[in-house]
This record gives structure tokens, C-alpha cells and sequence, in this order.
């Protein structure tokens, strides 16, 4: 019951990725970002249940509070402010990009069966689904340009180690995941003002426009 | 009495915590120094005495060292939880390279107080007594250190430190680019120090020094890979041709001070280097590195020494003959490898001792000179010979200890110059008289007569500098405006001098010292090689095998006493008349100009200097009449032109190819990122 709970979430986590990749609206991809916190919430309460390690309530409020909930609404604020809504022109186009992911999901599955197997028998689906995440979240910055979409790219590669960490080891030390967490919303933060600043310069949310910073 | 109990009661502190107290000192002098930033005089003072009383700490340690020939332990800094540790040693060795840089470091430092007080500087006080405490607490550490980190540590805050002195003066465009000249090369220098420190701790499997300069640790050509990359790292600091170009502009471009400080001690950072590592770190020497250190010794003190004599600017002129007597030292030092190579002990003792005992003269004479010049320019605020002229009526005092380290630098007996070439004259003599292999025979003679063209070039040069600066009428205003310089600034140019015609007059004090310090090299036999009484040495072996400067010098004086005794016995009678200007008034415009001295061997050595000449007549009238005739010339600067402009070109090609890679494109960085995770991953997949 338990590992299908897990396996279940961490699919959830990486349907949410490709849904983000083929996403253009930036409301949805947000509201993406903030589905696949819960599901990564989910994760961590499971784990807390079934090896009662209470800390890993803590660390499932958190995620569900910050990554959830508040650094979407933060978010959401930034791209109302800005008024800018829509992901227009990514390098490649949306099949094209689908097709990449698949590829590098498989490249993380088979990866993943070269790890030793966990105690809970899950560890290498969970691996597999973190990497792949990661590696779309790689994916994703690269070929995106605005830059709330890599943010949320940043942030589903964030989600994915954690996964990782949560999933696998069954959570790091409490001080440490507090450290992430705090790290995230600061990232998030200065992410965020900087977004205002590169709108204020260039009259665009399009970061390959940075270039021209370049002397 | 016991030996011990004397020395207990000799020095007033143990040896054992002599460096760290002097390192302590000079971090207490750094905070106080920072505190009295804006008051300048105060700043001054305490930087300088107080660095005045640490050199004098380290140098009694050193001297306790040498003379109860033990060694002092110790650990600087110690990571409990890693058991990672910085130590230090002080050995014979290390303790005569301190000596070395004591005794040049504490008149620097007593000179810097009136140095540095002149307005030119005043308002910088602070600054460079601030960096000049670190710097030469660095090279205490870089002497004393006892393990590979320390070392690279000491050696990099020293390049740093040097750095920062060199651009005291950065409103200048030469003196940054000096600066930087001299980061880049030192830089690629320290790189090949940490990939030979690397190698030799990976063979050995721990950093400190007794462990990585044991000996044997690697192969045969991997050993002659380490030795060229030692070679290039010590080579750099110390100046050998043709790793040299940093040095003629960095030296002009520090404050003088400083530069007595860089070519007295910093130089010797290679040396100590090159003699700690090359020569006894990696084993017994083999024939071809001894072979090449001669070579590039012959090669540095011959061009340098040429060099020096077309240069017009005083610091610059002092800066080639450094790189000059780093030659002569690693003509001694290649004599002695070379010499280990053949396992012949006695002749090698007898170089090693040369290159050491001119490493510790070299940095007297080259002080002392350095400070005369640094007076000089003060007073004329400029750095041409061709302006000087006249100033030894104006500045006797200067003019009398310039003359004592010239005579010194020119290796004039009864001065300290003298009885360390004759140790390396003597290393190659009868190196070549004793043995019987081929090179010995083909290098020595080679060696020993480039040694003889270096020095009577270097007698040639310092005519030219002492005499066109200090004789004749002044040749400018400023040098006929020159006032003397502060007491504060003569005491120790006298020092200095009285140590020039000491370390002269005592070879045997100085010899014996060294003994203590070549005991802790392996397979020396210094005290074997060289008997000596404190006023002369004798090698034992036969004919003109002995020398006491003191019966040179006096030989010399009563020859000039006696010629002197005949020329009034035989009723000469002294006229004062004017001097004969040929009939025309004279002015400074008669006479002989420094480039004017150099040319008749500007044209001997046409074939290094490939010289360069421009004459232009300006005439109005007739060109028969010219009223005003312009003379360039120019000799071609070999190295900048062949070796370091197209390595530079080389360099700016592939950073011009390396700039695609640099797009400037956010994208593009994060495409790098993801494929290295990628293959990473790849990775992963194949090898599992």
C-alpha cells in the first residue's frame, strides 16, 4: 500500500513535468509547479507514516506551505505585475521537446536499475523518476526564455533531488532540509526581483536578450 | 663551559619559538599599523622598527641554529579533526637563507623610515609598511617551511605581497603593468611548482618536505620532468635568463627599498628553491641537470651583465646585474651538481659553498647599492645616469658606500664580491684539474672564463655607473641641487658597507658558518674541502690553492703607499691648475655621457645587442652646419621580441578561440550544464 501511494506521487510528480514542458501558459505551469509540491508533500507524509519519523511531518508542512502554496502565489504576483502570460517562442517546439524528455526519461530509468535496491523495494522507481525530472528540468532552462519558466524549471530540479533525499534516504537531517528550504525561498525571491529588473531594462521577459549585456 | 649551556646563555630566547615570536611581531605590527593608517610618521615608525626588531629575532634563531648545527621543529597550525598541519623546519639551510634575509632586511627596514618619509611616499606610509611586514614574514616562512602547502602558501603570499609593492605607485601605466608582468610569470612558475609538489606527493604519500625530497621516489625521466618543472618554477622568482623579462621592470617600478628588498632576499627565494629541490630534493643529481644549470648560469651572468651595461636608467642597470649574479651563484651550484653527479664530493662542496657564500654577498652588495640609489634618486628625482653627474661633492657620504659595493660587485679583492667568485673560479679550476670525464673537461674551462668576461664587464658597468654619476660637473639641476640624505638613510648603507668589507676580510668566519649549514645537505664535505682560518681560505690542493683577501688588500695599499713614497722622494710637486677644457669653457656638455662609455662595447658585442642607430642632422643653412644633430640607439630586446612575443601571440590566438565558448547566451551556459549531467549520466550507465 505504501509504495504504491509513493510510486503513484512520484509519477504525479513526473506527469507534471511533462505537462510543464508542454505547457505555454505560464498560469497552468505555475499551477503545475504547485500540483507536483503537493504530490512531493504526499511522499514525505507517507514516509512519515509508515517509519513514523515524525520530523518528516515538519518537513511535509513545509513543502506543502512554501513550494505549494506561498512561492506559486509569489510567483503568480510577479507575473500579474508584469503582465506578461504566455511562454511565446521556446527554441524548439512542443513535440519536438516532448520527444527530447522521453528520451532523457529513459536514459534516467535505466540508469536508475544500476542502483542497489532500497529497503522499501521503490528506491529505483524513485530514482528513475527523480533523474528523469531533473534532467527535464535541465531541459527546460535550456530551452525556455522567459524567465519564469526557469525558475520553474530550477525549481522542478530542486523537487527532484528532494524526491530524491525524501524518497530514497528517507529524508535528511531536519537542520539540513530547513537550509534547502530557506535557500528555495531566497532563490525564488531574488529570482523574482530580478525578473522585474530584466521586464524594467529590456521591456521583456526574454533572457536570451541578455546577451546583449555582453561586451 | 659546555657548548650548550654557552649558547643557552648566548641567545635570550629559545630558538624554538624564535620565528613564531618574530611572525607573531609581525602581525601585532600589522594591527597597529592599521590602527595609525592616517597618521603617516606613526604608521612608519612602528612598521618599520618593529620590523627591524622581528628580522633581528629570526636571524638570532637562525644564528643559534647554524651554530649548535640542530634544527628547530615546529608547527604553525594544526586541523585536529583532519590531523592536516602546517609545520615548519628551521635546518642548516633554511637557517643560512634566514641570516641571508636578516641581514639585508633590517638596514632595508631602518632606511625605509627616511625613505619612505619623503613626501613622494609619505602619504602611502602606511601601506608599504603594512605589505613589507608580510612580505618578509612570507619569505621567513618560505625558508622555514617544513611541508609542501606551507611552502606554496608562504611562496604565494610572497608573489602577492611583491605584487602590491610593485604597484605602490599604480598611477603609473608601467608600474601596473610591471605588477602584472609579474603575476603572470610568477603565476605560471608557482603552477610548476604545485604540478611537481603534486607528483612528488603522490609518489610519496604525504606533503611534508622530509618525506617528498627523500630521494628516489620516481623513475628516472619522471625525475627529469620534475626537475624541469622545479627548474621553471625556481627559475622565474629567481630571474635566470630567459625566464628573466619580469625583473628589469619590476625592480625600477617598486620603491627602492623594496627593490633592495626583491633583489637582495626574493631572488633567493628561486635559489633556495632550486638548491633545497634541485639539486639534493630529488636525489643524486643527474649529469645533464647539472650540465644545464651551468649552461643557464653562464647564459644569465654573460647577458646579464651585457645588458645591464646599456642601461641608462640607474634601478634598471642594478636590476640586470642581478640576474648577472643569480648566474654567477648557479655557475657555483652547476659546478657543485655536476660535480655530486661524478661523486666527486670534495669539488661539489667547494661550488655549493660558492653559489651560498655569493648568495649571502650578492645580497649585501646588491642592498647596499639599491639603497645608494634609492638616495640618489631621491635628491635628483630622477632615475637617469645621464642627468646625474657631480654628486660626489654633494653627496660624499652616499658616493663613498656606492663606490665601496661597486668595487664589491666588480669582485675587487680585499671585498666580499671577490672571495666568493674565487670560490667559483676555484670549483671549476680544479674541477678541471682533478677529473678526467669529457663534459667536465669541454664545461669547466667554458664556465670558468664566462665567469671572467662577467666579471670584468661587471668592473666595466659599475665604472660606468659610479663614474658618470658621482664625477665630473653635474650634468643636470636636479643634480646640482642634490642634498645628502638623512642619517636615518646613511647608517645603513655604512652598515652594509662595513658587512661588504667584512664578509671580504673574513672568508674563514664565513665558510666555517656554512659548514653548518651545508651538514644538513647529503654528500657534502665542506669542513673537508675547505680549511679555513677566519682570515683565509686553503682547498689543499696545491699551487694557488689558497687566498686571504687581507694580504691581497693590504698588498694593494702598500703598493699604492709605496708608489706614492717614490713619486715625493723623486721631488714631484703637486700643481692645482684648473682642468683643461681644450680651450673651450667647460660645461657639462664636454663630457663623457654613459651611452658614449658603453659604446666601444656596444660595438664589441654587436652580434648580442644587435643595435639599432639613428642619427638625424637638423640644419638650416648648409648640412655642413647643422644646428642640432639627434642620436638614437636602440639594441634589440632578444627574449621580448622572440621568445615571449610569439608564446604571447600563441596565447591570445587560443583565448580568441576560447571566447566562442563564452557566447554570452544564458542558454547557451545552461546547455553546457545539462550536457555534462547528461554525460554524466551516461557515464554512470555504461560503467554500472
Amino acid at each position: 500500500m505504501t509504495n504504491d501511494v509513493l510510486i503513484l506521487c512520484a509519477a504525479g510528480m513526473l506527469v507534471s513535468a511533462y505537462l510543464m514542458v508542454g505547457q505555454k501558459a505560464l498560469f497552468t505551469a505555475i499551477r503545475l509547479y504547485s500540483a507536483q509540491s503537493l504530490f512531493l508533500g504526499i511522499v514525505a507524509i507517507t514516509i512519515a507514516i509508515s517509519e513514523s519519523r515524525h520530523d518528516l511531518f515538519v518537513t511535509a508542512a513545509l513543502t506543502v506551505s512554501l513550494k505549494g502554496i506561498l512561492i506559486p502565489w509569489f510567483l503568480m504576483r510577479v507575473i500579474d505585475r508584469i503582465g506578461i502570460h504566455r511562454e511565446i517562442e521556446p527554441f524548439l517546439n512542443v513535440p519536438a521537446s516532448l520527444l527530447i524528455c522521453v528520451g532523457l526519461t529513459v536514459v534516467g530509468y535505466r540508469v536508475s536499475t544500476g542502483f542497489p535496491e532500497g529497503a522499501r523495494g521503490v528506491s529505483h522507481h524513485l530514482i528513475g523518476t527523480a533523474l528523469s525530472m531533473l534532467l527535464i528540468g535541465l531541459f527546460l532552462m535550456v530551452t525556455r526564455k522567459k524567465a519564469i519558466t526557469q525558475i520553474l524549471a530550477l525549481l522542478t530540479v530542486e523537487n527532484a533531488v528532494f524526491l530524491v533525499a525524501v524518497g530514497v534516504t528517507s529524508g535528511m537531517p531536519l537542520v539540513v532540509e530547513l537550509g534547502i528550504f530557506f535557500d528555495v525561498i531566497l532563490a525564488v525571491l531574488i529570482l523574482g526581483i530580478l525578473v522585474h529588473r530584466i521586464v524594467d531594462r529590456f521591456e521583456s521577459m526574454d533572457v536570451s536578450r541578455l546577451a546583449k549585456l555582453k561586451g | 663551559m659546555r657548548r650548550g649551556e654557552w649558547n643557552r646563555r648566548m641567545t635570550p630566547f629559545d630558538p624554538a619559538v624564535g620565528l613564531l615570536t618574530a611572525l607573531a611581531l609581525r602581525t601585532g605590527i600589522i594591527a597597529v599599523t592599521l590602527l595609525a593608517w592616517r597618521r603617516s610618521s606613526v604608521a612608519r615608525s612602528v612598521a618599520f622598527l618593529g620590523s627591524t626588531i622581528a628580522s633581528v629575532m629570526t636571524g638570532l634563531t637562525a644564528a643559534t641554529v647554524l651554530r649548535a648545527s640542530s634544527s628547530v621543529h615546529g608547527v604553525l597550525l594544526m586541523h585536529r579533526a583532519s590531523g592536516f598541519s602546517l609545520s615548519y623546519t628551521v635546518d642548516g639551510l633554511s637557517a643560512w637563507f634566514l641570516i641571508v634575509l636578516s641581514v639585508v632586511a633590517v638596514p632595508i627596514a631602518l632606511f625605509s623610515i627616511g625613505y619612505v618619509g619623503h613626501p613622494h611616499f609619505a602619504r602611502r606610509s602606511a601601506f608599504v609598511g603594512i605589505v613589507f611586514n608580510v612580505l618578509v614574514g612570507a619569505v621567513e616562512l618560505v625558508f622555514a617551511a617544513a611541508d609542501a602547502i606551507t611552502f606554496l602558501f608562504a611562496w604565494e603570499l610572497m608573489t602577492l605581497t611583491t605584487a602590491a609593492l610593485v604597484a605602490t605607485e599604480h598611477e603609473e601605466r608601467v608600474n601596473r603593468r610591471a605588477a602584472y608582468q609579474y603575476l603572470v610569470m610568477s603565476h605560471v612558475g608557482t603552477g610548476c611548482l604545485m604540478a611537481g609538489f603534486l607528483i612528488l606527493a603522490a609518489a610519496s604519500g604525504s606533503v611534508s618536505f622530509s618525506a617528498l625530497l627523500a630521494g628516489d621516489l620516481v623513475s628516472a625521466p619522471a625525475r627529469d620532468a620534475l626537475f624541469a618543472l622545479f627548474f621553471l618554477g625556481f627559475g622565474v622568482k629567481a630571474g635566470v635568463i630567459p625566464l628573466h623579462v619580469w625583473l628589469p621592470e619590476a625592480h625600477p617600478a617598486a620603491p627602492t627599498s623594496i627593490s633592495a628588498l626583491m633583489s637582495g632576499v626574493l631572488i633567493k627565494a628561486g635559489i633556495y628553491g632550486l638548491v633545497r629541490v634541485c639539486a639534493f630534493g630529488l636525489g643524486t643529481p643527474r649529469l645533464s641537470w647539472g650540465v644545464f644549470v651551468v649552461a643557464s648560469g653562464g647564459l644569465s651572468a654573460v647577458l646579464g651583465v651585457l645588458y645591464a651595461l646599456m642601461q641608462h636608467d640607474l634601478k634598471r642597470l642594478l636590476a640586470y646585474h642581478s640576474i648577472e649574479n643569480i648566474g654567477i651563484i648557479l655557475l657555483g651550484l652547476g659546478a657543485g651538481m655536476m660535480s655530486l653527479a661524478y661523486g666527486r664530493r670534495d669539488v661539489a662542496s667547494i661550488g655549493i659553498v660558492a653559489s651560498l657564500y655569493h648568495v649571502l654577498n650578492h645580497a649585501v652588495f646588491k642592498g647596499l647599492l639599491f639603497l645608494g640609489a634609492g638616495g640618489v634618486v631621491m635628491a635628483t628625482g630622477t632615475r637617469q645616469i645621464e642627468q646625474f653627474g657631480g654628486l660626489l661633492r654633494r653627496m660624499p657620504w652616499t658616493g663613498l658606500f656606492f663606490l665601496v659595493g661597486a668595487m664589491a660587485i666588480s669582485g675587487l679583492p680585499p671585498l666580499n664580491g671577490f672571495a666568493s667568485e674565487w670560490l667559483t673560479f676555484q670549483a671549476f679550476l680544479f674541477g678541471f684539474r682533478s677529473s678526467a670525464e669529457p663534459l667536465v673537461h669541454l664545461l669547466f674551462p667554458i664556465g670558468g672564463a664566462l665567469l671572467a668576461l662577467t666579471t670584468a664587464l661587471a668592473a666595466a658597468c659599475f665604472v660606468k655607473a659610479f663614474g658618470i654619476s658621482f664625477l665630473a660637473l653635474p650634468r643636470s639641476r636636479a643634480a646640482a641641487d642634490a642634498q645628502e640624505s638623512p642619517a636615518v638613510m646613511l647608517v645603513p648603507q655604512a652598515f652594509l658597507a662595513a658587512l661588504c668589507v667584512g664578509l671580504g676580510l673574513f672568508p674563514g668566519v664565513v665558510v666555517r658558518v656554512l659548514g653548518g649549514a651545508m651538514a644538513t645537505l647529503p654528500g657534502l664535505q665542506p669542513q673537508a674541502a675547505i680549511a679555513a682560518d677566519s682570515l683565509g681560505l686553503a682547498l689543499g690542493l696545491g699551487s694557488f690553492d689558497h687566498v686571504a683577501p687581507v694580504v691581497l688588500g693590504a698588498a694593494m695599499l702598500g703598493g699604492f703607499a709605496v708608489a706614492t713614497w717614490v713619486t715625493m722622494r723623486a721631488g714631484a710637486v703637486v700643481r692645482r691648475v684648473p682642468t683643461w677644457g681644450c680651450g673651450g669653457e667647460l660645461t657639462a656638455r664636454t663630457e663623457y655621457t654613459a651611452t658614449a662609455f658603453s659604446k666601444p662595447l656596444m660595438m664589441i658585442f654587436r652580434a648580442v645587442y644587435r643595435p639599432t642607430r639613428e642619427v638625424e642632422a637638423l640644419a638650416e643653412v648648409s648640412p655642413y652646419f647643422p644646428r642640432e644633430v639627434r642620436y638614437r640607439a636602440e639594441i634589440e630586446p632578444t627574449f621580448e621580441r622572440y621568445v615571449y612575443g610569439p608564446l604571447l601571440r600563441a596565447v591570445l590566438r587560443m583565448a580568441e578561440g576560447m571566447k566562442v565558448l563564452q557566447a554570452g547566451s544564458l542558454h547557451t551556459y545552461l546547455a553546457y550544464v545539462i550536457v555534462l549531467v547528461v554525460t554524466l549520466v551516461l557515464m554512470v550507465w555504461w560503467r554500472g
